[in-house]
């Protein structure tokens, strides 16, 4: 297939027709709070300026979702605030693009698929 | 007509690291064609499952036969939806992907459901259904077979994915060679399929001009 030409050393920069920015990762510079987390590589946000802002969540969210969520600690969310302001950004970038995520339901496609 | 697909997998991993590998593993070495990631919504329900929904941008090339069908304005980036539960209680996660863009081309939708091997405790086991449809006046099986080719030659590339990330949460170096028999593997299937698709294609326009 044409497009399992993909090679593996990593960080291609795809640029392709209709003109959209491609993709550069980047290594996150060493964060004091996580040793082990230095230099994960991360996605980008399909908003070019929502990437700072989804990354600053992500990192919240694992944290609780790994220390707090699947331990059953229910206590409080310490992301909403985060997740609000990446939010608002990438809802815009989603309506800016015409990316048409609307009128599916949650898990809506497979409702009436056949059990195997 | 619709091509349905069903595997199993399996992780030597426990559940929760598969769940918490699950939110990390972009980007990985088998994701290059994966281009950006967004979680566009997250609830809490009140039974305490957490329900997300991630949206994905992907290139999406397609094979020269099928290219001179489509039209020229085509976008070559795929938009995808991944919707999952997880529920910490009954330990099991379930997801649904499917395509939001070319859905009319090829429509390509994955339902999986992790759980605990049920044979050992620290292990995870995916079950991985598919269902692959085209609506492309005689063409259909054709771009079906391509998409259900690339579907398993996907479904290679996330496992080697989720190992690799998962090997790296534990502070382990993934082996290189793990990475390049994937990728060996991965070639070998995608020229099988490339071969059978242009066979159906050619199939497909002969019989155009009878």
């Amino acid at each position: 297939m044409a497009h399992s030409k993909e090679s593996h050393s990593a960080h291609v920069v795809v640029a392709d027709r209709v003109g959209t920015a491609g993709r550069s990762s980047r290594f996150r510079s060493s964060v004091v709070s996580e040793p082990k987390r230095c230099f994960f590589p991360e996605m980008n946000s399909v908003g070019e300026a929502c990437t700072e802002l989804k990354r600053e969540y992500d990192t919240c969210f694992n944290r609780w979702f790994a220390e707090k969520f699947l331990k059953g600690d229910r206590s409080g969310d310490p992301c909403t605030e985060s997740f609000r302001k990446y939010q608002r950004c990438v809802q815009a970038a989603i309506k800016e693009k015409e990316i048409p995520i609307d009128g599916v339901d949650f898990m809506g496609p497979n409702k009436d698929k056949p059990e195997s | 007509m619709v091509k349905y697909f069903c595997c199993a997998g399996l992780l030597k991993n426990t559940w929760d690291q598969v769940c918490v590998a699950f939110w990390q593993r972009y980007p990985n070495p088998y994701s290059n064609h994966v281009l950006t990631e967004d979680i566009i919504f997250r609830e809490v329900t009140p039974t305490n499952c957490l329900i997300s929904r991630r949206l994905l941008t992907k290139t999406s090339r397609a094979p020269r036969w099928m290219e001179r069908y489509l039209p020229k304005h085509m976008a070559s980036s795929a938009y995808i939806i991944e919707d999952s539960i997880v529920d910490p209680q009954k330990r099991t996660m379930t997801t649904l992907t499917w395509n939001i863009s070319h859905a009319r081309l090829m429509s390509v939708e994955e339902r999986c459901h992790y759980r605990i091997n049920p044979e050992n405790g620290s292990w995870t086991e995916i079950k991985r259904e598919a269902w692959v449809s085209s609506n492309v006046y005689g063409l259909s099986r054709a771009i079906q077979e391509f998409g259900l080719a690339r579907f398993k030659t996907g479904v290679t590339k996330t496992m080697k994915g989720f190992e690799y990330v998962l090997a790296k949460m534990q502070g382990e170096t993934p082996s290189r060679t793990l990475a390049e028999t994937a990728t060996e593997r991965a070639r070998e299937t995608a020229l099988a399929a490339k071969e059978k698709a242009k066979d159906l294609a050619s199939h497909a326009q002969k019989k155009q001009y009878v």
